[in-house]
Formats: C-alpha cells, structure tokens, sequence
C-alpha cells in the first residue's frame, strides 16, 4: 500500500506522539507491509451483514459513596488542593 | 512440598500437613530462588504474609476452607490491586497505584486466594512473547532460549515453573492461550461478558477478558466459577446466570469437531500431529469426530488487526500525563505534555498499534477498513454459531508453532502478529476457549485448543476433563 508521504507525520500528530526520525523512518517502512496485510479485508463481500453491537447492560442509576477520591488525587502529577493542575491550554 | 492441584493443597491442609503461612512462604522462597534466572515476576507482595496468618487463624478458629484456601496466585500487572502499583509492563505507568482492586482479584481473594506477585506481560498486552515488556523480558521454562508466549507470559511461567500454584491473565487475541500452549499448562478464556473487566486496564474493550492458568482443567473451573458472573461496575458483563460447577467428565457422544481453516499451511506438521492424535484420543474416549468449516477464518487476523490496534488508539489516549502516570512536564503548553509524555512512556509496538489504530479510524479510511471489519466479525460469529449447530466443541492446534527463540521475530511486526492466527477467532467471535497440554514437539509443549459455542462454557470443560482423564500431558514439568 503506498502510504501518503506525510502519513506517518499526519498520524503522530493525531495520536498526540512526539515520533524521533529515526521512528518515523522505521514506521514509514512497516506500516505499508501491515496495512496491506489487513487491507486484504476489502476484498471481502460483506454487502448482506451487518455488524452486531454488544448491549451494555447498565445498571440502575442510583449514586453510591465512593471513597476513591483521595486515592485518586493523590497521583496527580501536579495538584493543587482539589485540582490537577495543567499548562496552558492555550499557548 | 510441591502442590499441583487446589485439591491437593486443601487434602495438606486439612491433615494439617502444612499451614497456609507455609504454603506462601514456600511459594514466595521458589520465587526469590528461580525468578532471577526466568524474570516472570515484577513484584511480590510481602503484605501476602500477613493475609497468610489471618487465613491461618480463621482456620484455626474453626471456619471451614475456602474453595481457594492457601491457593497461591499470581496476577498479571494489568490487574489491579488497590494502593498497589500496577504498570502493565509500562514506563507510563511506572509507580502508579491502582484505585480499586479489580472485581476478578477481589473475588478470588474473597474465597481465599493469596496474591503472591504481579507478573510480567508485553506492555499494555500487546505481543506474543512478553518481549514489548518495558521492563524485562520473561524467559520459558522448558527452554530459557525461547519466548514463554504472551502477552501473559509471566502468570504463565508462574504456574508452569511452580512458582505460584495458579495465575490469572488476560486474553484479547490469545494473551492467555498462546502462553499456555508455550509453556504447558491450561490456560482458558472465558465467553466475553462472563467475567468482569473492572478493574483489567483496558486493552480492546469489546476482545478483552480474564481468565485463569492452572495444571488441569478442574482447576481452571473452580477459578473460572469464582471470577464469573454480572459485576455492576462493568455494563459488558452478563447478568446471564453462571452454569453450575457440575460437569460430567465424559467424552461419551461428544462431538468433535475439526475446522479445516485452522490446519492449513501456516501450521507446524509436528503441532497439527499433536492435535491429529488429541482427537484419535477422543474418539478412544467415545467422541465423534467431524472436519467442519469457517470459511472466514483465514480473514481473522486482518479483522483482528484492525479492531484491535481501533479500540487501543482510543483507549490509550487517557494516558496523557494529566491526571496520573508519567508526565512530562516543562515544555511549551498542554500539548507538549501529551505528546512527550507519550513519546517518552510508550514502547514502541505500543506506539505501532496506536498508529494503526489511528489509521484505520481516520476520515477517508474508516469505511474499507475499521467497518468493513466489524461487518466480517459479524460474519465470523454467525460462522461459528452455526458450526456449533454440527458439533459441540471444536479442535485446533493453539499456536502454529511451539515456542520461538527470543529475539526472532522482534525485527518483523506481522511475523510476530501470526503467532495469534489461530487464537483470534475466538475473540471476534465472543467464544469461550481453553489451551491445554496436549503433547510435545522437539521436547517443547504443545497446546490443544478447545472452542464452543458463547457460554457453554461447561463442553469446555466437560471434553478437558475426559481428556485429562485419559492423558498425562498436563503432569509433566520442565524440570522432569
């Protein structure tokens, strides 16, 4: 399959991952071989079937104590009080 | 003191041969001696000591024995345990403490099982040989050269090296089965929804399930029956009711079938040999023996390599050095943070799969590959409903081949991603399936895999009994 020249940039980008060259070079090589591989799947009549979703079975929507709050502030990487703290969202 | 069965450790215990606190003990010396030279642990838990002695005094107080009483255990780290550390196997998640333990944990140790360590896995599940582990790789028993198989490998070699007497993993595309196959012991996925996900950090939400590792199969049920069943916290699992834990062990008009997609040339001879013989054995045992069809399952592997690598993109994105984890810090805005964070804690077969995760969710593509594949499970499923119409169970080699050397097939992504040709079927289709020992290649175990039919559950184990019964495949030990 031959991938946009960028694709493997484009890709990154929208996975929020910061590739080094070196990775993009390795990726640019194995997503085609990859690709072309599950690519084979078009070639597959599926005009009658339809895909079937698994029903969530939810359960009754009454709040419950939880006591995971501390447990879970507790690993933010930058707290402060009740708050993670974060950069900028605009920069 | 060498135990291999539960009931074998509850007949010392009521002897009063030996004492929970000395089982434990005994489990976590063997794993201090043996672990260094085959890496399946990260850790063990010293707190176990003292759950031991607790266990001891209810005993001793006159309580009756658990179903999992002295049973030791090890968990693979992609389960949590609360206040603990749990990475799975990942820089991302190095020091991170889980918030609740996972219901399938909670309800083993309910019944008395003691976590004695959290084992070793590919990072985030992802592999075949517990090599994308980001922080040791794990080694096979039978052959330290060779892979344990994964991306449970650690709970695997746990249990086949006689380090803790059970294991519980989890299995997306075979992450339970492969390693079982590798390493010779049982090693079973339940139907999806039948135990609870709370709690397992998530690979593909819709393939994930957890299952245990066991020396047989009447092991594998006790632990199965004591994960399984609706857990409020986890909307996938069933409030179907949990089949009762009787089954007749007999293979007595039990028909077999023999899909021929799964014996085709991608198979070891010697491996299909194996199974070739597992099926004259039930035919012995007074099973039918039938060659049956699913035309789709050659397309498994693309399908799963797609929805998978789909369902991972978008469960990975939480880890994004915000709220726990990781993170790095210092950069310029919101943004960097993500993304050195990312670059700078995932692997990169993680990275891998997240970018075709990406790919074949993005706009322009989305239809031919992520749908497309989603309307060929559909197809796969409707495949395997109807074979199990025809027969009962079904009969296939686990893994192509028996255990790779480490370091084979690192190099080529899809060489390592055909390990899992012959254990996703089950997955897409939503099956229940068990590896079990079935024989040898080159002196390298071999495992047989059982499937059927979504929650029958008990032909599983029904055929892995009679089997069990009339074999010794699952006695033997690397050190025989």
């Amino acid at each position: 399959m031959e991938l946009q020249p960028k694709l493997v940039e484009k890709l990154a980008a929208l996975a929020r991952l910061e590739l080094t060259p070196d990775e993009v070079a390795r990726f640019h090589q194995q997503l085609p071989t990859i690709l072309d591989y599950v690519g084979q799947l078009q070639e597959v009549s599926t005009s009658t079937s339809v895909a079937t979703v698994e029903p969530n079975e939810l359960r009754s929507d009454v709040a419950a104590p939880s006591t995971a709050g501390p447990r879970i502030l507790d690993q933010a990487p930058e707290r402060s009080g009740e708050f993670w703290k974060v950069d900028a969202v605009f920069s | 003191m060498s135990y291999r069965t539960i009931s074998a450790v509850h007949q010392a215990l009521r002897s009063r041969q030996v004492s929970v606190a000395e089982l434990v003990d005994a489990s976590l010396h063997h794993i201090a001696q043996a672990d260094p030279g085959l890496g399946a642990f990260l850790r063990t838990r010293p707190t176990v000591a003292d759950e031991a002695a607790d266990a001891d005094a209810r005993l001793a107080g006159g309580a009756a024995p658990r179903p999992l009483e002295g049973v030791t255990l090890a968990v693979k780290d992609n389960m949590g345990l609360v206040g603990e550390e749990v990475t799975a196997a990942s820089k991302i998640l190095s020091g991170y403490r889980a918030v609740e333990t996972a219901t399938a944990v909670h309800r083993l140790q309910e019944l008395g099982a003691m976590v004695v360590g959290k084992t070793n896995l590919d990072e985030f599940a992802m592999g075949a040989s517990t090599e994308n582990s980001g922080f040791q790789p794990t080694k096979n028993p039978w052959n330290t050269a060779l892979v344990p198989g994964g991306s449970s490998g650690g709970s695997a070699v746990a249990v086949a090296s006689g380090q803790s007497l059970v294991a519980i993993g989890s299995d997306t595309g075979g992450s339970i089965r492969q390693p079982a196959a590798f390493c010779g012991v049982v090693g079973f996925k339940p139907t999806y929804g039948r135990i609870s996900r709370y709690g397992l950090i998530a690979l593909a939400s819709s393939l994930d399930q957890i299952g245990p590792f066991t020396h047989t199969v009447e092991d594998a049920a006790v632990l199965y029956h004591a994960m399984a069943g609706r857990d409020d916290n986890d909307a996938t699992s069933s409030n179907r009711a949990v089949d009762a834990d009787t089954v007749e062990p007999s293979a007595k008009n039990l028909r077999v079938g023999l899909p021929k997609e799964f014996f085709g040339p991608g198979v070891d001879p010697q491996v299909a040999e194996v199974v070739q013989q597992a099926a004259a054995k039930f035919r012995e045992l007074g099973a039918t023996i039938h060659e049956v069809s699913i035309p789709h399952a050659p397309q498994a592997l693309a399908t799963y390599y797609i929805i998978q690598p789909a369902e991972a993109s978008s469960n990975l994105a939480r880890y994004d050095g915000i709220r726990y984890g990781r993170s790095e810090r210092g950069g310029h805005g919101l943004q960097d943070i993500y993304r050195r964070t990312r670059e700078a804690g995932f692997g990169t077969e993680v990275k891998r799969r997240i970018m075709i995760g990406t790919f074949v969710l993005s706009a322009g593509y989305a239809d031919a590959f992520y749908h497309q594949a989603n309307r060929v499970r559909a197809m796969l499923r409707e495949e395997f409903d109807r074979v199990f119409d025809q027969v009962d169970v079904l009969l296939t080699p686990t893994s192509p081949t028996t255990a790779f050397p480490l370091g084979a097939r690192t190099a080529d992504p899809l060489q390592m991603y055909l390990a899992d040709l012959l254990t996703v079927p089950a997955n897409l289709a939503n099956i229940p399936a068990m590896s079990l020992p079935g024989g040898f290649a080159d002196g390298l175990p071999v495992g047989i895999q059982l499937m059927a039919r979504e929650w029958n559950e008990a032909a599983i184990f029904r055929a892995g009994l009679a089997y069990q019964s009339a074999t010794d495949w699952h006695t033997r030990t690397p050190t025989d």
